[in-house]
C-alpha cells in the first residue's frame, strides 16, 4: 500500500477522491445540523439523482436527467480542461457556449431544411461561432501578449449583449419580449428513441457529441505531434520556441479549438436540453467547466466522471429538499457542491497529506 | 576552545537515501573551513542539519564546545551562526539598509523605524570589514556581487561569528570572485569563522585551511589544504583519478561552415547589443566566444539559431544564409544548440525524459507519421541514447526531467543535439553549474565532436575551459569581438586584459 502510494501520479490521481469523500462527509454534518437523518438525506440524493428506490432503478428518467445534465458539462469542462493543458486560462467558456447557442439558434429558428443536413448544420456553427467568439481573446494573447484571463471574462459579457441584440431583433419569439423563437423540430438534436428510452428525459444526440469530442480530445493531447506541440507550449513557452514550435499560433489555436468546444456544449444545451435561448442569462456551465477540469486532471476520462458527478448532486439536491422531514435549506447540495470544489482546488495539500501517510510519520522532502 | 563548530557522526536519512552518512565535521576559530562535494553529496544537507531546517537521525552537534540542539534557524542565530544563501534573500525595492534591518528593525522614541541608526551602524560594520557597500542603494540598481555583500552585512549586523557561504562564488564574475575571497580571508582575520560550500578546487586552494569532502552522503576525510593540492581532492571527491587537463589532438580545421559577418543587434540603448561582429567556425575546430557575462555573448548566439531577429548582417551555414529562416529550418539546416539556460531553453521539465528526447525531431519519421507519434520509436530512441550518454535517472525514459540531477539533464540535452549529428554544434556554458565528473564528460563529448569533423561554437565564462577546449578563442567585450587568438598562443592574463575591453597589444 504505501509503495504503491509513494508513486506520485497515484498520488495526482487519488486527490480528487479524496476531496469528494471530504465533501460529502461535510455534508453529513450539514445535514445532522438541520437535525435531519444523514443517510435519509443520501437515500434521497441517490433516489434523485439515479432513481434509485428500494435498491432498485425502476425507471431510467432520472439517469436519463442526470446524462442530460451531464452533456454540457462535460463539453464545458473539456474546453476549460484543453486550455489547461495548453498553459491558458479560459474563462470564457460561457460567452463562447452562448454564441455557439446563438448561431445555432439562429440557423435553427430562420431556416427550415431537411433534418439530415440542418442538425449537423447547426452543429458545425456553434462549433465554429464559438471559435470565433475565441479568436478575439486568442489574437490578443497571441499577437500581444494580452492577459487571457481579463480578455476571456470581459467577451462573456458582450456575448450576453449580442444575444440580446438577436433576440430583440431577429428571433424573438412572438410570446415572451426576453427569449428566442422555439428552435424547429427540424434542427433540435432531441430525437425520439432516447427521449422514450428514457421515459421522457430530453436526453439528446450531444451526449454522443460529449462522448465523442472527450475522445478526441484524448487522442489529440495523447497520441499527436499537434498534441506534444501544445503540452509543450503548455508547460514551457520558451523551449517550445526553441525546438522550432511555432508558439504564438499554437496558442492561438488552442485557445480556439477551447472556444470551438464550448460552442458545441452551446448547441447541446440550447437545442438539446431546452429549446430557445433568452436574454440575459451566462449559462452557468463555463464556471463548472472549471471545477470539472480540475476535479478531472485535465483528462477526458476525469472530465467525464467529475462532470457525471456534478449532474449528479444538480439533479439530486431537488430530492433531497423534498423528502427531508425537517425542513432544509436549497443551499444544502450546493454547498457539499462548495465543499468538494473547494477540496479539490487545494489538490496540493491532500497530495501533501497522502504523502505523508505514504512516508510514515517523519517529515519528507529529499535533498 | 578547540573547535567553534563541530557535527559530529551526523547521520540524516531521506526515503530512499542517506543524505548524509555518519558525516563529522569539525571548525577551528578564525579559519575557513572549505565542505567540497559533487552534487548530492550531502553537503547541503549537512548545512541545513547545522542550521536547524532539518533534525538529524543520529549524531550531535557541538557549538563552543557545548552539546545542543538547534531545531529551527532561529536558534542557529542565537548561537551565532548565519548562513549566505546561493539564492538571495533580498527584496529587490527595498535599500541595502532596509534589507539589513528586516525583521529586526530599530524603533526610535516615536515607534517609527530608525533608518539614521541602523544606516550608520550598516556603514559602520561595511567600513570595517573592507565590504564598501552603499546603505541607501536599492538592490535593484546594484551588480550581484554587491548584493552577495549585502548578505554577508545582514549576518554581521545580526552578530553572527560562524558564517556559512553556501556555493557563493557561482553567480559571480572572476573579478568579483577575488574580491569575495579577499573580504573572507579578512573576515576571519577580525575573528569570525567560516565554512565554505563548493565544489570549486581552485577557491578552496586559494582562501581555505581545511578541507572535508563527502562523497555520496558518505564522509571521505578532512585535509589541510596547504598539504595537499587540487588532484588529490578531486580525487577525494569524485572517488576516482580526474585529468584536469583536458586530453585533446591538434585541430585540423577545414572548410568554413559558420561564417557570421556584420551582425549587429541594435536594443533600446544606442549603443548596440552586438556590434558589427564577423567570424568564421570551421570544420574540426573549437572556436571559443569568452568574455564577462553579459557583454553579448548570449544574444550572439540567440541571433545564430534564431531565437532573437537581427538588425544588420549576415549569417551562413554551409555557405547559404540563414539569417531569416525560422528557427526549426535553421535546426533542419544543420545546426545543434545546447542552450544556455537548461531549465528555460533545454528541457520542458515537466515533460519526461523521453519527451524531451524528441524535441527536435517528434515530428519527423520515424519518431511520429501522418502527425502521429509512434511512442514505441521515441521509446527506443530514448533508450539508445540514455545508453549511449549515460544519462542517469531514477526511472530511465519515463523519468521527469524535473526530477534528474543538473549532470544529467544536460547529459539529456547532449545526447538529443548530438545525436542529430549537426554540421554546428552550438554549446553555451554547457558546464554551468555541473560538477567534476560532469565537465570532464562534457569537455570529452565536444572534442570528439569536432574530431568527428564538425564545427563546435562554444560560449564559456570559465577561463580554465575556455584555454583547455578551445582551439581559437574569440573575446567579445559590450558586443564587439575585441580579437581572435589561437589558445595555444594566449594565457589567461591576456584574455582577462581583453575580456575587460583593452585589445590585444600592437594588434589594432
Amino acid at each position: 500500500m504505501r509503495e504503491w502510494l509513494k508513486n506520485e501520479k497515484t498520488v495526482d490521481r487519488i486527490a480528487p477522491f479524496v476531496a469528494v469523500l471530504f465533501g460529502l462527509i461535510v455534508g453529513v454534518f450539514l445535514i445532522l445540523f438541520t437535525k435531519n437523518s444523514p443517510i435519509d438525506g443520501f437515500k434521497y440524493l441517490l433516489q434523485g439523482g439515479i432513481g434509485l428506490k428500494d435498491g432498485q432503478i425502476d425507471n431510467l428518467q432520472k439517469i436519463g436527467k442526470l446524462l442530460l445534465e451531464a452533456t454540457p458539462l462535460i463539453l464545458a469542462g473539456l474546453a476549460v480542461g484543453f486550455s489547461f493543458r495548453t498553459g491558458i486560462f479560459n474563462i470564457g467558456v460561457s460567452g463562447q457556449m452562448l454564441i455557439g447557442g446563438l448561431a445555432a439558434t439562429v440557423i435553427g429558428t430562420q431556416f427550415e431544411m431537411a433534418r439530415a443536413i440542418q442538425v449537423p448544420l447547426v452543429i458545425i456553427a456553434a462549433g465554429l461561432a464559438g471559435a470565433l467568439w475565441a479568436f478575439i481573446p486568442a489574437i490578443l494573447k497571441a499577437k500581444y501578449k494580452v492577459n487571457e484571463v481579463v480578455t476571456t471574462i470581459m467577451m462573456n459579457y458582450i456575448a450576453l449583449e449580442v444575444v440580446a441584440y438577436f433576440i430583440r431583433n431577429i428571433i424573438q419569439s412572438p410570446h415572451f419580449d426576453t427569449e428566442s423563437a422555439k428552435v424547429l423540430p427540424s434542427a433540435t438534436l432531441r430525437i425520439e428513441w432516447l427521449y422514450n428510452m428514457f421515459d421522457r428525459a430530453n436526453l439528446n444526440i450531444g451526449i454522443f457529441i460529449s462522448l465523442a469530442i472527450a475522445a478526441i480530445y484524448a487522442f489529440v493531447l495523447n497520441k499527436t505531434t499537434f498534441g506534444y506541440e501544445l503540452k509543450a507550449v503548455g508547460h514551457n513557452k520558451d523551449a517550445s520556441e526553441y525546438a522550432g514550435i511555432k508558439v504564438n499560433t499554437r496558442i492561438l489555436q488552442a485557445l480556439m479549438i477551447s472556444g470551438g468546444m464550448a460552442g458545441l456544449a452551446g448547441v447541446t444545451f440550447y437545442l438539446g436540453n431546452t429549446d430557445h435561448i433568452a436574454i440575459g442569462q451566462l449559462p452557468s456551465y463555463g464556471f463548472d467547466g472549471i471545477v470539472i477540469a480540475l476535479l478531472g486532471l485535465n483528462s477526458a476520462i476525469g472530465i467525464i466522471l467529475a462532470s457525471l458527478l456534478l449532474a449528479f448532486f444538480n439533479v439530486g439536491s431537488g430530492a433531497v429538499k423534498a423528502n427531508l422531514v425537517n425542513n432544509v435549506p436549497n443551499q444544502l447540495v450546493p454547498m457539499m457542491i462548495a465543499v468538494i470544489i473547494y477540496f479539490s482546488a487545494t489538490a496540493l495539500l491532500f497530495k501533501n497529506f497522502i504523502k505523508k501517510l505514504a512516508t510514515g510519520k517523519k517529515k519528507g522532502g529529499a535533498k | 576552545m578547540d573547535y567553534v563548530i563541530e557535527l559530529l557522526n551526523i547521520t540524516k536519512e531521506f526515503p530512499g537515501i542517506k543524505a548524509n552518512d555518519n558525516v563529522t565535521l569539525k571548525l577551528r576559530p578564525q579559519t575557513i573551513h572549505a565542505v567540497l562535494g559533487e552534487n548530492g553529496a550531502g553537503k547541503s544537507t549537512l548545512m541545513s542539519i547545522l542550521f536547524g531546517l532539518y533534525q538529524p537521525d543520529a549524531g550531535q552537534i557541538r557549538v563552543r564546545g557545548k552539546d545542543v540542539k538547534i531545531t529551527n534557524p532561529n536558534i542557529a542565530n542565537d548561537f551565532g551562526i548565519g548562513m549566505v544563501h546561493q539564492h538571495f534573500k533580498l527584496v529587490e525595492e527595498f535599500t541595502v539598509v532596509e534589507n539589513i534591518i528586516l525583521g529586526l528593525e530599530p524603533k526610535n522614541k516615536y515607534g517609527t523605524i530608525d533608518i539614521k541608526s541602523a544606516a550608520e551602524k550598516v556603514a559602520e560594520i561595511s567600513e570595517k570589514y573592507g565590504l564598501r557597500v552603499d546603505p541607501y542603494a536599492k538592490i535593484k540598481d546594484i551588480s550581484v556581487g554587491m548584493q552577495q555583500r549585502v548578505e554577508i552585512l545582514k549576518m554581521l549586523y545580526r552578530d553572527a561569528e560562524i558564517l556559512i557561504f553556501d556555493e557563493p562564488t557561482a553567480v559571480l564574475t572572476p573579478q568579483e570572485i577575488e574580491e569575495l575571497l579577499s573580504i573572507m580571508k579578512g573576515l576571519i582575520k577580525k575573528g569570525k569563522s567560516i565554512l565554505l560550500i563548493t565544489h570549486k578546487l581552485a577557491e578552496i586552494k586559494q582562501v581555505a585551511d581545511e578541507c572535508s569532502v563527502l562523497q555520496k552522503g558518505r564522509y571521505i576525510g578532512t585535509v589541510k589544504v596547504e598539504e595537499t593540492d587540487e588532484r588529490q581532492m578531486a580525487e577525494m571527491m569524485v572517488g576516482r583519478n580526474v585529468s584536469f587537463h583536458v586530453d585533446k589532438a591538434e585541430a585540423k580545421p577545414k572548410e568554413v561552415i559558420l561564417e557570421v559577418r556584420n551582425l549587429t543587434l541594435q536594443g533600446n540603448t544606442k549603443k548596440p547589443i552586438i556590434n558589427d561582429v564577423s567570424f568564421d567556425v570551421h570544420a574540426g575546430e573549437i572556436f571559443c566566444v569568452a568574455g564577462i557575462e553579459g557583454n553579448g555573448q548570449t544574444e550572439l548566439v540567440e541571433l545564430i539559431t534564431g531565437l532573437k531577429k537581427q538588425t544588420g548582417g549576415t549569417v551562413k551555414l554551409l555557405g547559404s544564409e540563414i539569417q531569416n529562416l525560422s528557427i526549426r529550418k535553421r535546426t533542419e539546416a544543420g545546426i545543434g544548440h545546447i542552450p544556455e539556460d537548461r531549465h528555460k531553453h533545454g528541457l520542458v521539465l515537466d515533460y519526461t525524459v523521453e519527451q524531451n528526447i524528441a524535441l527536435q525531431t517528434y515530428y519527423k519519421e520515424p519518431l511520429s507519421k501522418y502527425g502521429i507519434i509512434n511512442k514505441k520509436e521515441v521509446r527506443k530512441l530514448s533508450e539508445e541514447l540514455i545508453e549511449r550518454f549515460d544519462v542517469r535517472s531514477g526511472k530511465g525514459s519515463e523519468t521527469t526531467a524535473r526530477s534528474m540531477s543538473g549532470g544529467n539533464q544536460q547529459k539529456a540535452i547532449i545526447a538529443r543535439e548530438v545525436s542529430r549529428s549537426p554540421m554546428l554544434l552550438i554549446a553555451v556554458q554547457p558546464t554551468r553549474g555541473l560538477d567534476v565528473g560532469a565537465i570532464e564528460y562534457i569537455h570529452k563529448e565536444l572534442i570528439s565532436e569536432r574530431d568527428s569533423g564538425k564545427a563546435v561554437l562554444l560560449v564559456s565564462l570559465e577561463l580554465d575551459e575556455v584555454l583547455d577546449v578551445a582551439d581559437r578563442i574569440a573575446v567579445m567585450y559590450e558586443g564587439e569581438i575585441m580579437d581572435t587568438v589561437l589558445s595555444k598562443d594566449t594565457n589567461e592574463n591576456e584574455l582577462g586584459l581583453m575580456m575587460t575591453g583593452s585589445r590585444k597589444a600592437g594588434d589594432k
